[in-house]
Order: C-alpha cells, then structure tokens, then sequence
C-alpha cells in the first residue's frame, strides 16, 4: 500500500511530496504512517501545510490573442471562512495581471511590492513592462527569500508585443514554469488540472475562453473544500478588460 | 582667481556657485585625445584618435573603444585608467539589469545609471571625479542613440558630438556637416 509522506517546506506546487518530519518516538515503525499522518491533518494543533492555511484556486488560460485569469473568493483560516470577496488576482498594468495562491498575507504584501516595483520602473523606464520581464522579475523576487519564503505561487498572465497571450506559474522560491496552454495554482490544483485538461483548446475566442475557464474553475473548486465561495474572472483582449464575478456553490 | 581658495575640497562650493574640481575636471578632458559620435538613422558611428606615446607601444593592447553590451559602446576623451574603471562598473550594472529582468538594459538607462556613478564621486569624501567624458552609443527598442557625460554626472543625447582637444574645430565642421 501507498505510504503518505509529508514534507513542510514550500515544494514545486505541480507534485506534492509529503513526507512526516518529526517524532520519532510517536511512530515506532512505518506502517502507522499512513495512519499518523491523517491524525495530523485533523489534529488542530498540528499545523497543516501551511499553503493550505487560507485556502485559494487560481488559474490562467491562454486563448486567441486573449487571456483568462480567474481565482476563487474565499478567504478562511483553516476551517472557517472568514471573508467571501478575497481579491486574489492584480492588475499590474493594463495587459500583465497575477494571481497570488497560498498565505493570504504573502499575497498581499508580495502584490504591494511588485507594484512598488512596477511603478518605479514605468516611471523610470517610461514604458509598461512586458509580461516576460515582469514574471522574471517575480522570480527573482522570491528567489531573494530563499531561505525565508513568500509563501505564495504566483501566476502571471499578460499580452505580449504583438498581442501574443503569455502565461506563467512558479513555485514559491521563484522556479518559473511557462506554459502554451493553462497553468494553475492553489489548494485546488490537482482538480483545476484535471479540468483544464479536459476543457481546454487552443485558440479560443474570449467568450467561449470565458466559458470554458469559468467552468473549470466552479468544477474544481467544488471539489475542494479551502476554496470557493464564487469566483472572480478576468478577460483580458488588446481592447478591453472584463472583470465577471461568477456565483457558484457557496460553500 | 578668488576661486582658488575654494579649489581644494570638492565638496564645497565656491561663492560663484561652481564646484571648482568639476570645472578642473572638465579641463582635464579638454586636453584628452579628441573623440566624436554621429548618429545615424540606422546606427551610431563613434571614434577617436589613437595616439600613442612610442612606436614602441604594442597598439593591439590599447583599446580605447569598449563594448559595454553587445549593443552599446563607448569612447572617451580625457584619463585611460579612469574610464576602465568606469567601464568596469557599467558592464557589472548592465549585467545586473539583464539577470533581474531577463532583458537587455536600454541605453538610456543604462547613461543614466553611470551618470549616476559619476556623480556620486562629485559628492562624497575622500574622493575625486572621474576624469573623463564618456560617449556612449548604443541601438535598442527606440533605435540608434548617442549620449555624452561629463565628470559631473550630467549626460545629454546627441545627434553628433565631438571631446577632447579641438573640440570647437571638431563640433563647427558638425554643425556644418
């Protein structure tokens, strides 16, 4: 059988590896692991992972000279909700939004520097800073907390020159992952995958990409009980910016 | 001159409101090598006069043109070790912008930052400036530009400019040309 194992530092978000870190004296052998490790989760003195603290789904989807962005609502502390409009998803400029998932108060103080940053730089610059240079920007951000991180994954998603759709993910210490197709991020991710993948195909128009992302974000959120509570879309063309709030179960 | 008495520490101003290193500065230019920079409307020509005190003196070994990025470059009118230094910590600063942005530095921008340098040496202790103008060229997203700077930090951009000895010969055949 499956043995679970639980590891507490901020890992690559696409796998989870979960290895149990201390007591020795608790658990003799490896068998009572298994066993062990889902005491923990439901043992409220036991800190949970400390991603799934707040509770947060966040995905992005590339379309015909279009992006998606969506997240859900929920903010909570381990089993209550405390807040049903959590704004998770920034806009940078006009075309590079970013979605933070994990510690909500990472999320906020990440978002208020890389806007302190982006500021400087259009200002400096005089010009709005392509979405490339901004996502290596972010990862070289949370690769400075190497050994102290901004317990977040960060997606970023804007228009390139030309009006070419960029998306991209990283882990919390800064690992960029770029994707053609979607990336996604949060307590739900291993649900938002399986929907994206079902759902999604290239080049799509922005209502049928709205279609499509607001779907596979209600599905899978649905699935995770840290997330929800609706969900909050943007649809980002060369031309306009819409900003949907979906209602879904709000649970 | 009732300067003088004010010539001493950089840091102080004299009554006519001039630092007076600056100004000595500038002089120690104006009697560098002459070296020009003409803008064109798809690419930047730099030079200078490569003069060298002994046909002893191996020619290969003294550049007095340096890249700082593959697609900037600068010459300079007035003291050699001065500008390696500067060149030196350009490259280093231009090299940090392409690691934290992924991007290659703009000219503009990167002028900006060693005119930067430049003036800090104008206004700390224990130091002098630097003894030379620079001329950078470079070609980026806002095409080919030409930038000046002087020991006080100042940089203009140009569309021709000419340092060092003759520079007034140099700049009237610019004008005309």
């Amino acid at each position: 059988e499956k043995e679970e194992v639980r590891l507490d530092f901020p890992p690559s978000h696409r796998r989870r590896l979960y290895l149990v870190l201390s007591l020795p004296s608790t658990f003799p052998d490896f068998s009572s692991v298994r066993k062990s490790s889902k005491l923990y989760s439901e043992n409220p003195k036991f800190p949970m992972s400390i991603f799934e603290y707040n509770g947060s789904a966040v995905v992005a989807m590339v379309g015909k000279n279009c992006f998606a962005i969506a997240s859900d609502r929920r903010l909570g502390v381990q089993l209550q909700t405390i807040a049903t409009d959590f704004q998770r998803i920034s806009k940078i400029h006009d075309r590079v939004f970013i979605g933070l998932s994990g510690l909500a108060t990472d999320v906020q103080t990440l978002y208020q520097r890389l806007v302190f940053r982006h500021k400087l730089y259009q200002l400096r610059e005089e010009r709005d800073m392509k979405p490339e240079t901004f996502a290596s920007l972010v990862s070289a951000i949370l690769y400075e907390k190497r050994f102290g991180p901004y317990l977040c994954q960060p997606v970023i998603a804007g228009l390139g020159d030309d009006n070419k759709p960029f998306i991209c993910t990283m882990d919390s210490i800064g690992a960029k992952e770029l994707a053609k197709d979607f990336v996604v991020s949060g307590t739900a991710s291993e649900s938002l995958y399986g929907a994206c993948e079902a759902m999604y195909k290239p080049d799509m128009e922005a209502e049928e990409l709205f279609e499509t992302i607001s779907q596979a974000l209600l599905s899978s959120v649905d699935r995770d009980c840290l997330s929800g509570w609706g969900g909050h879309v943007y649809i980002v063309t060369p031309t306009e910016i819409k900003e949907r709030i979906l209602k879904g179960r709000m649970d | 001159m009732g300067d003088s008495q004010y010539s001493f520490s950089l840091t102080t101003f004299s009554p006519s409101g001039k630092l007076v290193q600056i100004e000595h500065a500038l002089t120690a230019v104006g009697s560098g090598q002459t070296s020009l920079g003409i803008k064109a409307s798809n690419g930047v020509v730099i030079a200078t006069e490569k003069k060298l005190p002994s046909i002893l003196v191996d020619e290969a070994s003294v550049q007095k043109i340096q890249h700082l990025t593959p697609n900037i470059g600068t010459v300079y009118s007035g003291m050699g070790p001065d500008f390696r230094v500067l060149v030196r910590k350009s490259r280093k600063q231009a090299e940090q912008y392409l690691r934290l942005y992924k991007e290659p530095i703009p000219v503009t921008q990167l002028v900006r930052e060693t005119a930067t340098v430049m003036q800090e040496f104008t206004q700390s202790g224990g130091v002098r400036p630097f003894g030379v103008s620079l001329l950078v060229a470079g070609y980026d997203d806002k095409g080919p530009q030409l930038y000046q700077v002087d020991p006080s930090g100042s940089y203009f951009s140009w569309k021709a400019s000419a340092m060092g000895k003759n520079v007034s010969n140099a700049k009237t055949f610019l004008e005309k040309r």
